[in-house]
């Protein structure tokens, strides 16, 4: 079920209501019920496979806890492999038999011809596999007690605002407020669907707009000049942000309403000064996720300066694989990786030059060079996130500049299009730039009530007047 | 409480404007009745009726065969990429074209019905063979508007029957509308728009003319080969209109033409097969592309179908082997007036002793 749907029109607010109508001891039944509903809304039948992880992860939590010395990592290697398991199988099988293949044909072996797998990747496999897994780490680190009730850790795992594309949560921030007695607080209740139809806009406004003419581009980039290119690309980095950011918003919103607080999964972004910046504001759950129980435990930068690379290079090649099982993605991964160790490398250099211009001085322009060098750096590795392939990714990035080529028109962009995006992005950028936290609530808290009203209704009224809606997915609902 | 209670009506407000204006403005006549039939009582009185959004095309020919009293002589099946096919193409004879948009092979299958329920044929039948006919994945469900008609034919045919009841999308799909946002926006654009009446009277409205053709707007009409060739570039944003995932030919849909086919040339009617091109930009696409090669085997499929029934067989999905280029197209599927009349003019050519 997509939340961009009257389908989910209709089930948030009923599953609401009969949330805070059940006795609270059995809130947690309704829960678990509404989110296989929201989950069978996909492919009823991948319901068995989050079933049985939730019921090895529940178990091996339990044994860990009880077990002492070697047995307990053997339990949870147990855990880790069947979610890493079950993401192979699905997830990765066929790129890995497809590169075996194409690596024996390379090397004039005769091919492997391993056989290739139809199935199609559960949805939110790689989000409810972390989270499961963030678990059993963390019981197995002993900074959390294993679940003993089934239908709460089973709601931990399946909690549908989170289900399918996070925040990746993490069982001390999660599970305490899920058997918490939750009272239905209209000031909260409000505040929760203020959230939502921001999200809602950010997704239907403004990411959906702009897919139309990213989408037009990047169909034939061949055919592209290096205008129509770079606006495409540009176009991207604010579409996926909109689109995953408009996601979590309506989740995080949806969560608030029943009394839970999800973790913020990003911190405006593309305001980031350093790619190490953004990758602290940027899909916040998953990097974390990956600092805590990949960068930290490969030795992070307690050690030599090689290791501390090998360790970061790592995680974000992990990272990109995370995302897809493309060679596009790992070379997004590796890109990011390369510009936090570039730029932590020549840090003391920059900061020298900074020095004899006499830029820190002038803290907002450098704020702003810096952001838009940034911005720079992430949209180029945002192009082989969304490119077909390594070669078309490349030759993207190689034709930014070039003048051969239809121009943006030619492809089929209107004006009034690229008119219109343009001016969301605007607006969004400077929205958040004129933020003084991360959320954007903050521009109608102590308002009067007829400005508060005024915005409410102008989010609204754009919605429903220049919104998207033809069901399109989220982006990130292919991870 | 009091409070609670208008912030309430406060944010339903806009909600409730949204459902006011979708059911008054009600665009596509979703909530007003007998909008298909009025449209065939039109045209069987021989007149032109401007565009009406989002009728059901599908009720209208079905409409249209239960009050005809004879059939025409020759009747056009096919998509709207023949859509542009007229009667003045076929000099001294009559002729219907029934053309509706995204045809499968169940509409053709439902409209050869609803004549064999009238007892009614006519001399000839001409087929317009989109590639998507064959692919089991082209997404087409609005052929079961009419579900009665393709259950009742596809019996006569001794086809498999069992198809879905008719549970009629309108009515099951049309309160969800009321709600819509996109239906919202389309009332919208819909509210400022001048009567389609006078539209009509200057060219500014499209209209389903009275041999059951579609006369687009004269805008559209002068659209420049450039404009066309933008549109044909924004089709290949996404997958191709109904070409997605086609990994095999339909057998299904092969045993339903082949049935129909026999059904006409027992009844001793001429059939004949037309191919439509797509843009130069659309077909290089479809050439190129590996997911899309089953429509040159589609292509292939109706001309060895043509040649083992003796089938007269014009056109074919490459615009230059149909003698079209990028100036006869309107858009990167729909071929105009010009390109539609030489390939007829072909077929016709082909059918002449």
């Amino acid at each position: 079920m997509l939340f961009n749907t009257f389908e989910f029109a209709v089930f948030f607010p009923v599953v609401t209501l009969l949330y805070f109508a059940a006795p609270a001891g059995r809130r947690w039944i309704v829960l678990l019920i509404a989110s296989a509903v929201f989950y069978m809304a996909f492919i009823p039948a991948y319901l068995l496979i989050l079933l049985a992880l939730i019921v090895v992860d529940y178990t091996a939590a339990l044994l860990i806890e009880r077990a002492k010395g070697p047995a307990r990592r053997r339990l949870l290697l147990v855990s880790v492999a069947s979610n890493i398991g079950m993401l192979g199988a699905f997830k990765y099988y066929n790129f890995v038999a497809m590169n075996v293949d194409g690596l024996a044909r390379v090397m004039g072996y005769s091919p492997s011809s391993l056989p290739l797998l139809s199935w199609v990747l559960p949805i939110g496999l790689s989000f409810h596999t972390f989270q499961s897994m963030a678990y059993t780490i963390e019981v197995y680190r002993g900074r959390f007690p294993a679940e003993h009730h089934l239908g709460y850790y089973a709601l931990y795992v399946m909690y549908y605002p989170q289900l399918v594309a996070g925040p990746i949560e993490r069982p001390y921030n999660l599970l305490p407020q899920l058997r918490r007695e939750q009272v239905a607080e209209p000031t909260r209740i409000a505040s929760g669907l203020k959230l939502m139809a921001w999200g809602l806009f950010k997704k239907v406004v403004i990411a959906d707009r702009l897919a139309f003419v990213v989408n037009a581009v990047y169909a034939q980039p061949s055919s592209a000049n290096g205008a129509a290119l770079t606006v495409a690309t540009v176009f991207f980095a604010w579409q996926i942000y909109c689109d995953f950011s408009g996601y979590t918003d309506i989740a995080i919103g949806a969560a608030e309403v029943m009394g839970i607080d999800l973790m913020r999964n990003f911190r405006r972004p593309y305001l980031a000064t350093s790619t190490r910046d953004f990758w602290a504001r940027w899909h916040v759950s998953l990097s974390s996720w990956f600092r805590d129980y990949v960068y930290i435990p490969f030795g992070g930068s307690r050690f030599s300066r090689a290791r501390w690379a090998i360790a970061l290079m790592t995680t974000f090649l992990i990272s990109g694989l995370w995302h897809g099982a493309n060679w596009t993605f790992v070379v997004w991964g590796a890109l990011n990786g390369a510009f936090l160790l570039i730029g932590a490398i020549t840090a003391g250099a920059r900061a020298r030059i900074r020095d004899a211009c006499g830029f820190d001085e002038v803290q907002r322009l450098r704020s702003v060079v810096q952001a838009v060098i940034t911005f720079s750096l992430i949209s180029i590795t945002w192009i082989f996130f969304r490119a077909k392939s390594v070669d078309q990714g490349w030759y993207i990035l190689t034709h930014l500049l070039s003048r051969r080529g239809e121009s943006i028109a030619a492809l089929g962009v209107s004006s009034p299009q690229l008119v219109i995006s343009c001016i969301l992005i605007a607006g969004l950028l400077t929205i958040e730039a004129f933020q003084t936290t991360d959320d954007p609530r903050e521009y109608v808290i102590g308002q009067p009530a007829w400005v508060r009203w005024a915005v409410y209704y102008s989010v609204v009224v754009l919605t429903l007047t220049i919104g998207v809606f033809n069901r399109s997915e989220f982006i990130y609902f292919q991870f | 409480m009091r409070l609670l209670a208008a912030k309430i009506i406060l944010a339903a407000l806009p909600i409730v404007a949204m459902m006011c204006v979708n059911y008054f403005i009600d665009p596509a006549n979703l909530f007003r009745h007998g909008v298909e039939e009025r449209m065939a009582a039109r045209l069987l009185l021989g007149q032109a009726v401007p565009y009406v959004l989002n009728y059901d095309e599908r009720l209208v020919q079905q409409s249209y065969v239960q009050k005809v009293r004879k059939s025409a002589d020759v009747i056009v099946f096919g998509s709207s990429r023949v859509m542009q096919v007229r009667s003045a193409m076929f000099p001294g004879r009559s002729m219907f074209n029934h053309a509706v948009s995204g045809a499968t092979i169940e509409d053709f299958i439902a409209i050869a019905g609803a004549y064999d329920r009238r007892g009614l044929l006519p001399r000839q039948v001409v087929f317009e063979c989109d590639p998507w006919l064959f692919n089991a994945h082209n997404g087409q469900q609005r052929w079961r508007s009419i579900a009665d008609d393709v259950d009742y034919m596809s019996r006569r045919l001794g086809l498999a029957v069992g198809w879905a009841p008719l549970v009629s999308r309108r009515t099951a799909g049309k309160y969800f509308q009321a709600v819509s946002p996109a239906y919202f926006q389309e009332a919208l654009r819909h509210i400022g728009a001048t009567r389609s009446e006078q539209l009509s009277e200057r060219g500014d409205t499209q209209l389903l003319l009275a041999d059951g053709s579609i006369l687009y707007p004269t805008a559209f009409r002068q659209r420049t080969p450039g404009e066309a060739s933008a549109d044909a570039r924004r089709a290949l944003a996404g997958p191709i209109y109904s070409l997605n995932e086609f990994d095999a030919l339909d057998p299904q849909a092969i045993r339903a033409l082949d049935a129909l086919v026999d059904y006409y040339q027992q009844a001793k009617v001429k059939v004949s097969i037309v191919l439509i091109p797509y843009h130069p930009i659309v077909f290089s696409a479809l050439q190129s592309q590996e997911q899309y090669q089953l429509v040159s085997a589609s292509e292939g499929y109706f001309r060895e179908l043509a040649a083992s029934r003796h089938l007269p067989l014009a056109g074919s999905y490459d615009p230059v082997l149909s003698g079209c280029d990028e100036t006869d197209f309107f858009d990167g599927m729909h071929p105009n007036d010009r390109c539609a009349g030489r390939i007829i003019a072909r077929l016709d050519a082909l059918g002449r002793p």
